[in-house]
């Protein structure tokens, strides 16, 4: 039987990628537990299964690198090097050369080039170091057995049905494709509609059906399991608290829970962030620790959980938890908070979203791409979803965030305004009503609601349009972050679960789009974003300053 | 004397008057549908046009350059350009009245556009083009359509400009609306 010789290879660098992050938690795990021979061994079997394959497999270079990583890892073993910081550091660096090849070999599709010279010497250095304890360490030959064995099981391996390498792209095209039909199919139902032929309505239904599984099955694509992103941290978590002087490990939970492909790459940038600030504030320092009666080793949980409709990713440090009198001297500082106001815990901690409010990032140069909390709340909103901080004084911090389940279809309520349609997220919506005639009696922008007074805004008027023909007849009561607003419309249209596109470059200003849809009638309908209707709201309500406090409270 | 051919120009109506652009921006020419409005956006951008299922920008270039909003009728249609935004090659529709003709002629007889008398800027001209007795202005659509020159009035998301509050036209409240 003939075997495929790129199927093969993506076996070895599926496995291989896994190897290496087994190995890297070995590595890293030796920093607590030096006399652990289990660990070694780990590391030893792990680059040693890499060489043998990447040898069987014809990459001789990456081969070549893995044989020069076993042989330091033998040194280790055998006890001729010692277990410390400057050790570890190094197999780290080789593990990341090790990545690095691999990566080479998946994306180029050879190994050609990728030896680091400047590491070789390092570690052959070691080895020459280790050599001179004792005597030479005998090289274990590889046997003809295990290089052969190499190939055959990667080829068991596909037989049994393993994982297969989708390039994204395709994904969503086959989501975009989807998207399509369900609106084909739209206009389709609304033209045997006026037929009255049950035969033809009933065949459509089936279609609709078998449509609807399809469309789950392609969405179910790109869901992906979040574990590999969340266990990525555990670098980052050991070398920023290393250079913090500070001692900190990362656990991971619900490695298994799914997430839509789309969300991980700006998830993990927001995660960074609030890591690094979770060790840089966070997590005290070890002799401080021992003084409190906690571990000197800080524990930061990165936890991901399905709930109805969301997942849900904590990440907990059980660290000094958010400083009330710091916060509030900086939004003094900002002009956020008056000198005599009280504030609660929820308040107090919702300034720390406002932009330009954490300042000692920038001071410690840690924080990467995008700067403070500000930049990560409008990531997580962008993705539809929402982030909160609960802190405990003394014990630690969570960050909740909330997100989708799906990023490309959306459980929506159609409203219109003049000839335009807009979505709303189903979630966000509280109650929807007609306009009570008496709604302007409480003064101008103030609705008796369900549950006390709310503030009343008019669509059109958040969007700057002029007043249209119709007058609003509707309104749809809205939350966000605890607070709500009624929203006045001219229709209320229904629910529609919908596939949505995110708008052109050129759109992206438009505060408070998210995206679009295409109804059955080809007509476009836009997605707002709730917060930004909430921010839009804000803003102009600096022109009503009698409404300020009554809002807030 | 005739000059080697070798502009292919898209003569059409905008306010009234004829202009061209280089072929090569067009990819295609379609009728125009529905505009649905989009929120924020600066005059010129009229909103948004289903395109075979995605919605492109509509852009008005009489709004842009100071003149009155074209009038959309059976006639108008849209010239779709492919142009890169902020690194992105993006979609746009231009709003034409009604498309002209498609014409050949040699680069060397568009002429220059004089520093004054032009309603349009210069800087968006790469000149005039002598036809018929006719003045027709040639466009320099990739000036017209730059990156900078469509987002200068939107500004990135979270930046300053966008902090700022927009007082919103809002209509005054007479005693009479609020009862009926």
């Amino acid at each position: 039987m003939e075997i495929d010789r790129d199927a093969i290879v993506d076996v070895f660098l599926l496995e291989a990628a896994e190897k290496l992050v087994a190995a890297e938690d070995a590595a890293m795990a030796l920093e607590s537990a030096p006399e652990d021979g289990e660990l070694v061994q780990a590391l030893f079997r792990a680059v040693h299964t890499i060489k043998g394959d990447a040898d069987s497999l014809g990459f001789s270079e990456l081969a070549g690198l893995a044989h020069t990583v076993e042989d330091l890892l033998d040194d280790v073993r055998r006890g001729r090097c010692a277990v410390g910081l400057a050790l570890i550091s190094l197999l780290l660096e080789s593990i990341d050369a090790l990545r690095a090849a691999v990566n080479c070999v998946g994306e180029t599709g050879s190994d050609a080039g990728c030896e680091p010279r400047e590491l070789l010497l390092r570690i052959a250095s070691a080895h020459a170091q280790a050599a001179a304890v004792g005597n030479p360490p005998a090289r274990a030959s590889i046997p003809a057995a295990a290089q052969a064995g190499g190939a055959a099981a990667a080829a068991a391996q596909l037989r049994r049905g393993g994982t297969l390498r989708v390039a994204v792209e395709k994904l969503d095209a086959a989501l975009e494709l989807s998207g399509e039909i369900a609106v084909a199919l739209a206009r389709v139902k609304t033209l045997l509609a006026a037929t009255q032929q049950v035969e033809l309505l009933d065949a459509h239904y089936d279609v609709e059906r078998l449509h609807r599984e399809l469309q789950e099955q392609v969405i179910s694509l790109r869901m992906t399991p979040i574990g590999p992103m969340l266990r990525g941290f555990t670098r980052t978590v050991y070398e920023v608290a290393l250079a913090h002087d500070k001692q900190a490990r990362l656990l991971v939970e619900g490695a298994d829970v799914t997430v839509d492909a789309n969300v991980i790459e700006q998830l993990r940038g927001a995660m960074t962030h609030l890591i690094r600030n979770a060790l840089d504030h966070g997590i005290e320092r070890p002799a401080q620790r021992r003084a409190l009666g906690k571990d000197p080793r800080g524990r930061i949980v990165a936890r991901a959980r399905r709930e109805a409709g969301a997942v849900v990713v904590e990440l907990e440090d059980d660290g000094a938890g958010l400083q009330r009198d710091r916060i509030a001297a900086r939004a003094r500082e900002l002009g956020l908070l008056g000198e005599a106001e009280p504030a609660s815990d929820a308040e107090l901690f919702a300034l720390v979203w406002r932009p330009g409010f954490s300042t000692a990032e920038q001071l410690t140069g840690l924080s990467g791409r995008g700067v403070g909390m500000d930049a990560v709340k409008r990531v997580i909103e962008s993705l539809r979803g929402s982030i909160a901080l609960a802190s405990r004084a003394g014990a630690g911090t969570t960050v909740t965030i909330r997100l989708p389940v799906c990023m490309a279809l959306l459980d929506g309520f159609t409203v219109g305004v003049d000839d335009e349609v807009f979505v709303l997220p189903r979630e966000a919506i509280r109650t929807c009503m007609a306009l009570p005639p008496a709604a302007g009696d409480r003064g101008p922008g103030l609705l008796d609601g369900p549950g006390g007074v709310l503030p009343l805004f008019r669509l059109r008027e958040l969007f700057a349009w002029e007043p249209g023909a119709r007058r609003e007849e509707n309104l749809v009561v809205l939350h966000c972050d605890g607070a709500h607003l009624a929203l006045a419309v001219d229709h209320l249209f229904g629910e529609l679960r919908t596939v949505i596109s995110p708008v052109s470059p050129l759109f992206r200003a438009a505060r408070a789009v998210t995206g679009y849809t295409v109804l059955g009638s080809g007509r476009i309908a836009l997605v707002l974003d709730v917060p930004g209707l909430f921010r839009e709201a804000h803003q102009q309500q600096s022109t009503r300053p009698a409404l300020l406090k009554r809002w807030s409270s | 004397m005739t000059a080697r051919a070798d502009e292919q120009l898209l003569t059409f109506l905008l306010a009234g008057e004829e202009y061209a652009v280089s072929i090569l921006a067009v990819r295609e020419i379609v009728a125009c549908g529905t505009i649905t409005r989009v929120p924020a956006m600066p005059p010129f951008v009229r909103g948004a046009m289903n395109l075979r299922g995605r919605a492109i920008p509509v852009i008005d270039l009489a709004l842009k350059f100071n003149g009155p909003e074209t009038a959309i009728t059976r006639w108008t249609c849209l010239m779709i350009a492919h142009v890169p935004i902020r690194g992105e090659l993006t979609v746009l529709g231009i709003l034409v009245e009604q498309v002209s003709s498609l014409i050949e002629t040699a680069a060397a007889a568009i002429e220059p556009p004089p520093a004054l008398g032009t309603r349009i800027h210069p800087a968006y001209l790469r000149g005039l083009l002598r036809r018929d007795d006719k003045l027709v202005v040639v466009l320099d659509i990739e000036r017209v359509l730059s990156s900078e020159e469509l987002l200068q009035v939107a500004p990135p998301p979270g930046s300053a400009a966008d902090a700022s509050a927009r007082p919103p036209e809002r209509p005054q409240e007479s005693p009479q609306e609020r009862k009926s």
